[in-house]
This record gives structure tokens, C-alpha cells and sequence, in this order.
């Protein structure tokens, strides 16, 4: 936990990223982080014009190494949790190689989250080396993920990989995170935050697949169990159709999401829902960093800010190499 | 044909009449094809007026674009692409007044529900309109090139009938008919001669 708050002085502030958003272009912005902790990684980089690309893989970089690396010396109690709650990343990966192989793609292996040896607990080369989708998905049938199996005949009916994406991270809180809050010191509040994060992706997922037009029976089948909030809420949120969504979530504890809830399901506004989401679990980190920051929740924050952080940066450089205006891309960051 | 080269013959004479009379169907032809031909590209040009607003369609999806590359990340934004299938067109080409234009049919539209990512569904409906107008606009600028290409062809053929072909059958049965009327004015003299020859032979005592 000390570690966490000494690691957590690394981090970018606002003013940081006010002046990186100042900066003309992806230069700019990675001479303004050769000083801090990208520095050493950023070395690497082409000098004339790094492109955003070679970026992100920096600070993707840089997020798996500072999360592990409290990982490698957490107690063992807290360990397993870490390590549980860090499958995110390898759920990113096994997501990406499967939205290649649902297209009949080949996976860019070079777009994959790098994940440090050890902690790979799926194989994810045989995923991506995989003849098919159905293959790369059997290719988890002896896994902790093996529930993401019984996806295939409802992403056969529909076709949408979304639906395989909500399965695995149906997997991911249900079977690696969940089981691993047991026994954890300041579980309170890391069951909160969990629920939290939980509950939002669960409205998210379930705003979206009922903008495809997935029946209210698929979608029921893939929301998590309710965390938070009630399981009348979540059957009505589930059974609500797309535009009546966020009048239902502001009658939860997650009132303060239903304006921009509605702005994301807009046509014409440029609001996501995946920022909404993102922006609203942001906001409750950084109420856990002050209220709990001398117990092991703070570790869980530390590790959200981070992730917050690299996509902070992601978005910088993609919108600086889009040529993206400072007030778009301030829109797309959550500081 | 030069006019001066032509046999001044009755067979000549019917003949180039017949010619004539083929070649003012042919111009008469050609010009209602030139008027179809205008009339097609007429309704066409108002269509193209459609351009500024699928540039303006392109100008909007490239904004929504860049806000969703800028949202998820070149990676994210490739990877969740990577999901959705491309889109198929059918070329199918089409005669008009013998003039082959094509017609595209869209086989396969891209489908916003294939996009994992809620951030990029609204980038791709906008691309995806985009894409489509983009589509139907230039099927009509290649109609319209073409129908162009045809009308200059079909006016200069007209032209060229009209101030060319025609004048020139004209002035060759002209000159004809005038070279029959001198020969046949001739033959009547000449007979006449002879007539009067005859007569005064006929008429002086024997000796």
C-alpha cells in the first residue's frame, strides 16, 4: 500500500495534461513525457515524429509493468486478488483476437496487451492461431473462461461479437474477480468499487446489445448478477428498450448517469457510452483514493488511475495525430 | 464524294435522291437520341447537386471518426474494426440509348450492430451513410460522363450530317439534275437539227 501511494506521485495531474493538450502534435506530446516514467521507454521512439501507434504501445506498456510490478510484491492474500483482478487485460487480448477471427481476420499480435510471463493464464497463441471463431473459442473450454463456450450458439443466432464480449467479461467478475474479494483486507470498499465498476458495465453492455435489438431474454442471459443495485432494477434496466434506459438508471444510485447516458444514445451528440462509463467510474476512484487511502482499496484506485491514465494518453496522441481540435480531444480524456 | 466526279445519270440522280432521304432519316434518329440524350443528362445534373451534401456526410463522419479513434485508440478502434464485415457492390452495367452506363448495387451494407464498440457505432452509421451516398453520387458522375462523352459525339454527328453530308447530296443531285436538264436540252436541239436537217433534205427537188 505504500508503494502504491509513492507510484501514485507518478502519475500525471490535470495541469499535465492541460499543457500536453497545448502541444501541437504526438512530438510535443512525448518530449513533454521523456521526463517521468515514460522516459526510459519513450528512448525508443522515432525522434522526428513518433506516431500514436508506437505510443500507445508505450503507455499500454508502462500500465502492465506498474500493475505487476505491486503484483510481484503484494502479500499473498492481496496477491491473488491482484492477479485476478489484472485478468482484464488478458480479457482485452482474448477480445481482440476474437473480433479478428469473427471477421476471418488474422490477428496483429503487435496490438496485443503485453502481458508478463507467469501471468498468462490462457493461450492466447493457440487462440490467435486458431482455424475459426468456434476453434479460438474451444480453445477455452479448459479454462477458467470455459462458460464463453456456451456464448457461440447465441453469437450464432445474432452474430454480434458483443455478445461473446459480454459473455467473457460476464466470466471475468463472476469467476476470477468475484471469488477473489473472499478474505481481503478493506473489502468494503473493494466490493464496492468492484460493484460499482460491475453494475456500469452491466448498464453499458445492456444499453448497447438493446440498441442491436438483442431480445430482453439474450440480454438477460448475459448481464452479470446485480451488484449494487437491486435485481428489480437491473430486470427493469434489461427490459427497457434503448431510449427508456436512462430514465430507469436514474431512478438507481447511479442517477448521475442517466444524463449522459442519454447523451451517448443521441444520434447527434458526440457523447460514448463507453466514456460515460469510463468518465463515472473515474470519478467514484478518485472519491475512494481520498475517503480510503490507507486501506488496500487504495491499491485497487491506484491501479484504475493508472489505466485511466494510459487511455488519457491513448486518446491524447490518437486525437493529436487525427488532428483533432484541444476542446474534442479534453472531451474525450476523463481528468 | 466529290460532285464533280459523280456519272450525271438518272441512276446516279435516283440514287443519291435515295441516299438523301436515308441519310435525313438517320439525322432525324440522331437527333431525338441527342434530345434523349440531353433529357437524361438535364434530370442528372440536378442529382449531382447531391455532392456538397455527401462531402458535407464525409466532413461529419470524419469528426466522429476521429472522436472515436481519440475515445479507444488506434489499437482498440483497429481491433473493434476488424469485426465488422466490408462492404460488397455489384457493378451492373446498363444500356441507354446504346450508351453502357453502370448501376451499382449495394449487396452487402455494413451492419453498425457488428461494431463491438457503442463509441464506434455512431462513427460507422455516419460512415456508413456516407459511404453509401458516396456510392450512389458516383454512379451518376460516371452516367453523366458518359451521357457527355455520347451528346458531344451524337452532336457533331448531327452537325456534321446537317451542315456537311446533307449540303453536299444536295449540291451533287442539284448538279446532276442540272447536267441531265443541259443534256436532255441538248438531245432536243440535236433532234430538232436533225429534224429540220431531215425536212430541207426532204423538201429540195431532185435533181
Amino acid at each position: 500500500m505504500t508503494r502504491a501511494h509513492g507510484l501514485h506521485t507518478h502519475l500525471l495531474t490535470r495541469n499535465d495534461y492541460q499543457a500536453m493538450l497545448k502541444g501541437r502534435d504526438t512530438k510535443s506530446v512525448s518530449d513533454y513525457l521523456m521526463r517521468g516514467d515514460y522516459g526510459p521507454l519513450l528512448e525508443g521512439a522515432p525522434a522526428e515524429y513518433p506516431s500514436a501507434l508506437h505510443l500507445a504501445k508505450v503507455f499500454r506498456s508502462l500500465l502492465v509493468s506498474r500493475c505487476y510490478r505491486l503484483v510481484g510484491i503484494a502479500p499473498e492474500n492481496c496477491r491473488v486478488f491482484l492477479e485476478a483482478y489484472l485478468e482484464r487485460f488478458l480479457v482485452e487480448d482474448m477480445k481482440r483476437i476474437l473480433r479478428a477471427k469473427h471477421a476471418g481476420r488474422v490477428t496483429d499480435k503487435g496490438s496485443l496487451i503485453p502481458i508478463p510471463k507467469g501471468y498468462e493464464r490462457v493461450n492466447l497463441q493457440a487462440m490467435a492461431d486458431a482455424a475459426s471463431f468456434q476453434e479460438a473459442v474451444g480453445t477455452l473450454a479448459k479454462t477458467r473462461f470455459r462458460g464463453v463456450v456456451d456464448a457461440v450458439s447465441v453469437y450464432e443466432k445474432y452474430h454480434f461479437i458483443s455478445i461473446v464480449e459480454a459473455f467473457l467479461d460476464k466470466a471475468y467478475f463472476d469467476i476470477e474477480v468475484r471469488p477473489a474479494l473472499g478474505g481481503l483486507p478493506g473489502r468494503p470498499a473493494i466490493g464496492e468499487m468492484i460493484g460499482t465498476e460491475e453494475d456500469l458495465l452491466n448498464v453499458k453492455m445492456l444499453t448497447d446489445l438493446r440498441a442491436r435489438k438483442v431480445s430482453v431474454d439474450a440480454v438477460r442471459a448475459l448481464s452479470f448478477k446485480p451488484a449494487n443495485l437491486t435485481r428489480g432494477e437491473l430486470a427493469a434496466i434489461s427490459g427497457a428498450t434503448p431510449e427508456a434506459i436512462p430514465q430507469m438508471v436514474a431512478k438507481t444510485r447511479y442517477s448521475s448517469l442517466a444524463q449522459p447516458l442519454q447523451d451517448a444514445l443521441e444520434s447527434g451528440k458526440d457523447e460514448s457510452l463507453d466514456r460515460v462509463v469510463r468518465l463515472e467510474i473515474h470519478r467514484r476512484t478518485k472519491s475512494v483514493i481520498v475517503r480510503c487511502a490507507d486501506t488496500f482499496a487504495y491499491v485497487l484506485a491506484y491501479f484504475r488511475e493508472a489505466e485511466t491514465e494510459s487511455n488519457n494518453l491513448v486518446s491524447l496522441v490518437t486525437g493529436k495525430e487525427v488532428g483533432l481540435a484541444e476542446q474534442r480531444i479534453q472531451a474525450a480524456i476523463c481528468t | 464524294m466529290s460532285v464533280e466526279r459523280v456519272a450525271a445519270t438518272k441512276g446516279a440522280l435516283q440514287k443519291a435522291r435515295e441516299q438523301l432521304e436515308f441519310i435525313e432519316r438517320g439525322k432525324d434518329v440522331l437527333r431525338m437520341k441527342r434530345d434523349q440524350l440531353a433529357g437524361e443528362l438535364n434530370r442528372l445534373l440536378g442529382e449531382l447537386g447531391r455532392r456538397s451534401k455527401v462531402e458535407q456526410l464525409f466532413r461529419e463522419a470524419y469528426e466522429s471518426v476521429g472522436y472515436a479513434y481519440a475515445v479507444l485508440g488506434y489499437d482498440s478502434f483497429a481491433s473493434a474494426a476488424s469485426a465488422v464485415d466490408a462492404i460488397e457492390v455489384r457493378a451492373l452495367p446498363t444500356s441507354m440509348m446504346g450508351v453502357v452506363m453502370p448501376e451499382v448495387e449495394l449487396t452487402k451494407k455494413t451492419s453498425v450492430y457488428q461494431v463491438p464498440s457503442p463509441t464506434m457505432m455512431k462513427a460507422v452509421a455516419k460512415l456508413g451513410e456516407a459511404l453509401e451516398k458516396a456510392i450512389e453520387v458516383a454512379v451518376v458522375e460516371a452516367k453523366v460522363e458518359r451521357l457527355a462523352l455520347e451528346l458531344m459525339s451524337t452532336n457533331r454527328k448531327v452537325n456534321a450530317i446537317e451542315q456537311v453530308v446533307i449540303p453536299r447530296y444536295k449540291a451533287m443531285i442539284r448538279y446532276i439534275e442540272e447536267k441531265l436538264s443541259e443534256q436532255a436540252l441538248q438531245e432536243f436541239f440535236e433532234t430538232k437539227r436533225m429534224r429540220d436537217i431531215a425536212r430541207v433534205a426532204r423538201e429540195r427537188p431532185q435533181t
